[in-house]
């Protein structure tokens, strides 16, 4: 089991955004884990331990149980964060680019990121199988 | 107990609603008793601004977005309910302390709110067919009077298009359709493009008749495009039930009173009904005396409060439900298109299949754009790591259509409800219910939803996922004490008078027998002003 305050939003704040999170998001996370408890199995634990080391796999990670246990804690504790970003207005433009005018570079990176996302669901799926 | 009320009417959902105003109208004095929670802390929580400049801006959008308690996460699969966002979810409070239903097949959604499942509904509202009301055991020249009558206190936009027949048909005071978006229009061109295709095998597209008015009506303000439409009532142009109450409230008639659990009737000797109930307040019973009662608490309200009247622990009465599943499309000639700032969050385009072209066997698909629901939850659903997926929904989402399919529904055997005694309940039991489909209903609806996966492809739009909350999503519930001409008991009178009884009516939709695709709300508060007119006879 995960206690709240060791599960360390920071790195999957960063893992979303690319960026440190502000106090303000930080708080929110911390209320939003009152009312959905995340209590890890061991199985999740060892996943979350690996990706506070080495957080460069934490997508491979995400994106392998995406495709084999979607509903996995993990992830949940990941997706509480998304939610809290798409409510902060300083995160308004990576959530929604979909308002910008679209460049071709812009379809050339959304094609780049859905073949990244192949990829890296299929690692991730060996790599979680193994851990 | 000591006052005999002239009126009880049980209920302040849409059919509750309806009735009490029929009954206020002719004059009557009236009582509503209702359940009635409210929370109007999210209302006044929402600025005076549109969907996009709430994002931009406001540092405790998080507060009713996701809710004060992070009510609109959510981590299970989608069920029956869960487009509910946090300003409506209140409605759904104390369902599970008092209206528990044990079941492995079906999952309905009740409330105990002051206006009912109103407070949320989508407001399509189409008027059934000749056939459809055959079907359900309504008179149908009494019903197109009271659809009339209903059409004109609530208001109903809608187009003069290919889909009327299935949708306004013979009501006039229309309103016009509000604003259609890109997304949208461009299924409505490849609708005309390919029309020869569409009639031939019986597919007809328009736009979506809504309880929505467009030009001011009484106190409502015509509908403003801010696409707040999953969170607030601001202007109240959208019609909900409360409207029509808070009106029914400033007269000298009307008198209503909440926090009231009805459990159950007896009919007295010299006709009068005494009703039974728990003050949730208070908590302790409290006895109330009328000359005349109508029931309007839903179905699955109405079956539990008449079998505990009757004292039938071992009936099982029959129900209906319409099976129905979503469909996420992808309209490719929008991939990569950028969002319009505000769009309408209801239905904005209905797909009908009149497989006969008898007007008897109609399913009907609502098509609707995605955007003030958030994107969290569409990422969920995606098979892929949530950054990525964030950058690929991005561009996905405004060529997102999602077709939302209702199949007609039938009575059958395994459709049912009884009551079962649970002692950890105020009222002592629970509802149990039991909701399958045979083979044969499951095969049809399987090859009619390849026909809609087909009439999408047709326009544009490929369907990439189908999504089946289960039986009971659809909250779209009726027939659970059948019309019979015949006295016979759990069923009621064609004039909704509860068989058996002489002065208790039931005015919600207890008594249809079929239960088309379309919406059924329109034809529910049709045929509860109709049986608050029997009532006052
Ligand atoms: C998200 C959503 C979308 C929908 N979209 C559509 C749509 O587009 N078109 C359509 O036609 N329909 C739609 N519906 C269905 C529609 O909302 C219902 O058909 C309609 O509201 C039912 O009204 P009712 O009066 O019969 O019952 P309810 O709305 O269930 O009202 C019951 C009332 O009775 C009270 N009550 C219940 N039990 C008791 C009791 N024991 N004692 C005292 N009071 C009691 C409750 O407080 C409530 O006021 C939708 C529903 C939802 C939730």
């Amino acid at each position: 089991m995960q206690a709240e305050a060791s599960l360390n939003p920071e790195i999957y704040f960063r893992y979303l955004s690319g960026k440190n999170p502000d106090a303000k998001s930080v708080e929110l996370y911390r209320a939003a884990i009152k009312h959905h408890k995340i209590e890890f199995s061991k199985k999740e634990n060892r996943l979350h331990n690996l990706s506070l080391r080495f957080p460069f796999l934490i997508p491979f990670i995400d994106g392998g149980l995406a495709l084999t246990q979607p509903l996995s804690l993990y992830r949940k504790n990941i997706y509480i964060i998304l939610c809290i970003l798409e409510t902060c207005p300083e995160y308004f433009p990576l959530l929604s680019s979909s308002y910008d005018k679209k460049s071709s570079a812009g379809f050339f990176k959304t094609f780049l990121h859905g073949i990244r996302a192949a990829f890296t669901g299929l690692f991730g799926v060996i790599l979680v199988k193994l851990i | 107990m000591s006052e005999v009320h002239s009126y009880i009417v049980v209920g302040s959902g849409c059919t509750g609603a309806m009735a009490a105003q029929t009954l206020v109208e002719a004059g009557v004095k009236v009582l509503m008793l209702d359940a009635g929670n409210t929370n109007e802390t999210y209302e006044k929580l929402i600025p005076e601004k549109d969907f996009t400049a709430i994002r931009q801006t406001e540092e405790n959008q998080s507060d009713y977005l996701l809710g004060k308690k992070f009510e609109s996460i959510s981590w299970d699969k989608i069920g029956s309910g869960s487009q509910l966002t946090p300003s409506r979810k209140f409605m759904l409070s104390e369902v599970g302390k008092f209206l528990e239903v044990f079941s492995e097949t079906f999952f309905p959604v009740e409330s105990l709110a002051y206006g009912g499942l109103g407070n949320g509904w989508g407001l399509g509202s189409c008027v059934f067919s000749d056939a459809e009301l055959k079907l359900a055991g309504l008179d149908s020249a009494k019903m197109k009077t009271a659809y009339q009558t209903v059409a004109d206190r609530i208001g109903i936009s809608g187009a003069q298009d290919d889909i009327r027949n299935y949708t306004t048909s013979f009501l006039d005071n229309i309103m016009s359709p509000p604003s259609i978006d890109s997304n949208q229009q461009s299924l409505r061109n490849k609708y005309e493009q390919k029309n020869r295709w569409f009639k031939e095998n019986n597919f007809f597209l328009g736009r979506s008749a809504l309880a929505l008015i467009t030009k001011d009506l009484n106190n409502r303000k015509a509908y403003q495009l801010n696409d707040l439409d999953f969170y607030s009532d601001k202007g109240e142009s959208a019609y909900r039930p409360w409207i029509t109450v808070n009106e029914l409230k400033k007269k000298n008639n009307f008198t209503y009173k909440g926090g009231i659990l009805v459990k159950q009737f007896k009919e007295l000797e010299n006709g009068d009904v005494e009703i039974i109930t728990w003050n949730k307040e208070k908590n302790e019973e409290e006895i109330f005396c009328t000359q005349k009662l109508v029931l309007a608490p839903g179905v699955l309200g109405t079956a539990r409060i008449v079998l505990r009247s009757f004292n039938k622990e071992n009936q099982i009465l029959p129900m209906l439900c319409n099976p129905y599943a979503y469909f996420p499309c992808i309209n490719f000639s929008q991939l990569g298109k950028t969002f319009e700032r505000n769009t309408l969050g209801f239905a904005q385009l209905s797909l009908f299949h009149d497989n006969n072209m008898q007007g008897d066997d109609i399913a009907m698909a609502s098509l609707y754009s995605y955007k003030s629901l958030m994107l969290f939850r569409i990422i969920k659903e995606a098979p892929v790591n949530f950054r990525d997926g964030i950058s690929l929904m991005n561009f996905l989402m405004p060529a997102f259509v999602i077709m939302g399919l209702h199949h007609p529904e039938k009575q059958g055997e395994n459709k049912t409800l009884s009551l079962k005694k649970d002692a950890s309940k105020i009222t002592g039991d629970s509802l149990k219910a039991e909701y399958r489909l045979n083979e044969k209903e499951t095969e049809k609806i399987k090859s009619r939803n390849n026909l809609f996966r087909k009439a999408m492809r047709k326009l544009g739009a490929v369907p990439v996922k189908m999504i089946d909350p289960g039986m009971g999503s659809s909250i779209h519930y009726a027939g659970v004490l059948p019309f019979e001409k015949e006295e016979k008991s759990f069923s009621l009178s064609p004039d909704g008078r509860l068989h058996g009884t002489k002065n208790i009516f039931v005015a919600d939709g207890s008594g249809f027998r079929f239960l088309p695709a379309k919406g059924l709300t329109l034809s529910l508060m049709a045929n509860a002003h109709f049986v608050a007119q029997n009532a006052l006879k």
